[in-house]
C-alpha cells in the first residue's frame, strides 16, 4: 500500500513576527522555519504503519517555495522513503482550492490508497486542503483524526477528535483522506543515521507546466480568496490573577480548567 | 584543504533534530536529574535511538559515520538542555568509543565498539586516581602479567558514568619506574572479578553523570583486552583526551548558550526603574560579552573539530577549544546569575544549576592549566627556547 502525507513549511513559533507593509502577512525576512506541528503527527502515523509492515512506501509532498525544500529533507531523514515538491513562483497567494487541485494534479498515476495531513497549518489555520483534495479525487475523508487503524487492504477505522473528548468512530473506504489532530501519538526525531540515509533519497521537483497546469487558473493572482488584513489580536481585559497560597491557587485553577475545558 | 565555517545540509540537519529532541525531552527533565542525581539511563536511551552514542563511529561498527562538526553541534544541543546527558554522551563516544576505534583490533570492535555505539551499552574512561590528576603519568594502578591474564590492582576516582557503565577503560602501569612508558591500556568489563563501584562522589555540579570511585582488588582481565601494546597506554589516553575536549568544548558552548538563553529572556522580562533591564546599558554588556565571547568559542571548537577530521594531530586546536570555550562558558554563567541578581542564586531558576553545571568545564579532561600547558609547549616547538 502505498501513502502519501502532505507537509508544510511554515515559520517557528519562536520566530519575531512582524506585519508586513501591506498588514496581509507578516514579515518573512527575520522568521526561521521548519515543519508545521501537525505535520509531523501526520508523517510518525504512516511511518508506524509502514513499521508494522501494512504500508509499503510513505512519500511526502509539499507546495512552497524552494526553502520548503527544508521538510521535505526533515520527513526523508525522519523515515519517509521519497519526496514531491510542487514548486512554482505562480503559486505565490493561490488559495486552498487551488492548491488542492495542483497537490491532484502532481500525484496523478501515483495511486496512493491512504494521504494523510496535519488538521491545520500552524501559519494560516484554513484546515481545507485534506477535504478538498478528498473531494476533487472524489475519496472519503476524515479530519481530526486522534486515532488510526488499517482493518483490512479496504478500509481504516479513524477515531475522530469531538468537543469534550468524544470520539466519533468512522469507517473510511480506501483510497482516503485523513488530517490528523496533534497527540495522535509520539512523533519521533530524525536519527543521524536517518539524516546520511536521507542524501540518498529523491525529492522530485515539479511546477506548473510539469503538470499541465495554468497560472491563470490556480496561481496566486487567479485566487478567489485573498488575504484582505491580517490583525494583532487585540489586547485583553479578561485577565485574571489568582491570589492566595500556592495550594489554594493550583485547587482554584485545577477547578476553572475542569469547568471550561473538561479535560481534567 | 581550507577549513570552512559553513555548515553542510547535514550539520544544519543534526543541529535541528538534536535541539527538537533536547527541547522536548531532556530540558523537561534536568532540574529534576540534578536534584535526584539519578543516572539518565532514559536519555541514554532515547539518545541511542537518534544514533547520538557512537555519532564518529563508522556504520559498520554501530554508529553513524558522522564527522566531528557534527559531533560538536549535537553535544552543544544536548547540553543546553541537560549537562550531565551531555557529558555522560561525550565520554561513550570521544573517551570510550574513540580509542577503540582507533587501536582497538578487529575483535575488540566487534565485541565492545559495536553495543557502545550503538547505545545497548555504557562506557566509562578510568585514568584519575586519588593521588593523580593532571600528572597523570604518576598513577599507580598496576598491572600484573598472569598467563593468559593482567591482574589490575588499585583505585579510581571522578569516573564519570561509573555507577551505569558496562565497561571500563583502565589505564594502568606495568611498572611505575617507567612513568608513561609503562602506562597500559586495558578494557575491563563490570563483571569482571575483582572490580567493584565505591562511593558516588558528590559533585557541586552535573551531578547526574554518575561519577564514582572505582576499585580493582586483583581484578583478571584477559591478556586479549589489552588495548593497543604494552606501554602504549599514556599515548592513546592523551590522544584519547585530544577527542575528548573537543567534547568538552562542545559541553561549555552548551551550558554557556543556555545561560545566554535564560539571561535574554529574563532581562527583557524583569522591570526595574520602570523598564525591563534589557534597556539598561549595564545589562547590555554583559549580555554582549556572553554573546559574542560563546560564538567566538564556537568558531575554535568548529575549528578544532575540522582539524580533528583533516589533520593527523589536532592538540594544539583541540586544547585552545576547550580552554576558551570552559572559560567562556564559566563567565557567561557567572554573568547569568548575575544578571538574575538574587533569583540567580535560587534554585528554582536554571542559572543557578548552570553556574554549578559550568565549573567542571575548566576542570575536566585537563584543567585550563593543563591546556595552557599544551598550547604553550606546541607553539614554542622548533625554537630555540
Amino acid at each position: 500500500m502505498k501513502s502519501l502525507v502532505l507537509v508544510k513549511q511554515v515559520p517557528s513559533a519562536d520566530s519575531p513576527f512582524r506585519l508586513n507593509s501591506s498588514g496581509t502577512w507578516i514579515e518573512e525576512g527575520n522568521l526561521t522555519f521548519g515543519l508545521n506541528d501537525y505535520d509531523r503527527y501526520a508523517l510518525e502515523a504512516l511511518l508506524k504503519l509502514k513499521d508494522a509492515g501494512k504500508v509499503a512506501e510513505v512519500v511526502a509532498l509539499t507546495v512552497g517555495p524552494e526553502r520548503a525544500a527544508t521538510v521535505l529533507r526533515t520527513c526523508l531523514a525522519t523515515g519517509a522513503d521519497r519526496a514531491i515538491h510542487v514548486k512554482d513562483a505562480a503559486l505565490e497567494g493561490s488559495d486552498p482550492l487551488s492548491l488542492a487541485k495542483v497537490i491532484k494534479a502532481a500525484i496523478q498515476g501515483e495511486g496512493f490508497s491512504l494521504i494523510m495531513a496535519g488538521l491545520q497549518a500552524d501559519d494560516d489555520n484554513y484546515g481545507q486542503i485534506g477535504p478538498l483534495l478528498a473531494r476533487l479525487l472524489d475519496r472519503p475523508s476524515a479530519t481530526a483524526a486522534m486515532g488510526l487503524e488499517l482493518r483490512d487492504g479496504t478500509t481504516v477505522r479513524v477515531e475522530r477528535e469531538m468537543e469534550n473528548n468524544r470520539l466519533l468512530v468512522v469507517d473510511l473506504t480506501l483510497p482516503a483522506v485523513i488530517t490528523v489532530q496533534t497527540g495522535i501519538n509520539e512523533p519521533r526525531y530524525a536519527s543521524l543515521k536517518g539524516i546520511m540515509a536521507a542524501k540518498k533519497k529523491e525529492i522530485r521537483t515539479v511546477a506548473l507546466k510539469d503538470l499541465g497546469l495554468d497560472a491563470a487558473e490556480v496561481g496566486g493572482r487567479a485566487a478567489r480568496l485573498r488575504t484582505v488584513r491580517l490583525a494583532s489580536p487585540p489586547k485583553g481585559k479578561g485577565a485574571e490573577i489568582l491570589k492566595g497560597p500556592a495550594d489554594e491557587i493550583a485547587r482554584e485553577l485545577v477547578k476553572r480548567i475542569r469547568e471550561k475545558t473538561g479535560v481534567i | 584543504m581550507a577549513f570552512d565555517c559553513t555548515l553542510s545540509r547535514e550539520q544544519e540537519m543534526v543541529r535541528e533534530t538534536v535541539r527538537a529532541f533536547a527541547e522536548d525531552v531532556l530540558k523537561p527533565r534536568a532540574a529534576a536529574l540534578d536534584r535526584t542525581r539519578e543516572f539518565p539511563h532514559d536519555n541514554y536511551r532515547r539518545a541511542a535511538a537518534l544514533n547520538l552514542t557512537g555519532m564518529m563511529v563508522p556504520e559498520a561498527y554501530g554508529g553513524a559515520g558522522f564527522d566531528a562538526v557534527s559531533y560538536v553541534i549535537a553535544i552543544e544541543e544536548v547540553s543546553r538542555a541537560c549537562a550531565s546527558t551531555g557529558v555522560v554522551l561525550s565520554v561513550n563516544n570521544s573517551l570510550f568509543c574513540g580509542p577503540i576505534l582507533k587501536y582497538g583490533s578487529e575483535e575488540q570492535k566487534r565485541r565492545y565498539l559495536v553495543p557502545h555505539a550503538r547505545g545497548e551499552r555504557i562506557g566509562a574512561y578510568c585514568l584519575t586516581e586519588p593521588g593523580s590528576g593532571s600528572d597523570a603519568a604518576a598513577l599507580r594502578t598496576s598491572a600484573v602479567r598472569r598467563g593468559d591474564r593482567y591482574v589490575l590492582s588499585g583505585n579510581k576516582v571522578f569516573v564519570t558514568n561509573g555507577v551505569a557503565a558496562h565497561t571500563f577503560i583502565v589505564y594502568a602501569t606495568i611498572d611505575a619506574k617507567l612513568r608513561h612508558r609503562g602506562i597500559s591500556a586495558f578494557i575491563v568489563e563490570r563483571d569482571f572479578p575483582g572490580l567493584r563501584t565505591g562511593k558516588p562522589e558528590h559533585k557541586m555540579g552535573i551531578t547526574a553523570s554518575g561519577s564514582v570511585e572505582i576499585v580493582l582488588e586483583a581484578c583478571e582481565v584477559p591478556a586479549g583486552n589489552l588495548l593497543g601494546a604494552e606501554g602504549e597506554g599514556f599515548k592513546i589516553a592523551m590522544n584519547t583526551l585530544d577527542g575528548g575536549r573537543i567534547g568538552i568544548a562542545a559541553q561549555a558552548l552548551g551550558i554557556g548558550a543556555a545561560a545566554l538563553e535564560e539571561s535574554l529572556a529574563y532581562s527583557r522580562s524583569r522591570q526595574a526603574f520602570g523598564a525591563p533591564i534589557a534597556q539598561l546599558q549595564a545589562i547590555q554588556w554583559k549580555l554582549a560579552d556572553m554573546a559574542t565571547e560563546l560564538e567566538a568559542a564556537r568558531l575554535l571548537a568548529y575549528r578544532a573539530a575540522w582539524a580533528r577530521d583533516h589533520l593527523e594531530r589536532y592538540s594544539l586546536e583541540a586544547s585552545m577549544a576547550k580552554l576558551f570555550a570552559s572559560e567562556a562558558c564559566m563567565r557567561a554563567a557567572k554573568e547569568g546569575v548575575q544578571i538574575h541578581g538574587g533569583y540567580g542564586y535560587i534554585n528554582e531558576y536554571t542559572v543557578e544549576r548552570l553556574f554549578r553545571d559550568a565549573k567542571i568545564t575548566e576542570i575536566y579532561e585537563g584543567t585550563s592549566e593543563i591546556q595552557r600547558l599544551v598550547i604553550a609547549k606546541e607553539i614554542l616547538k622548533g625554537g630555540p627556547a
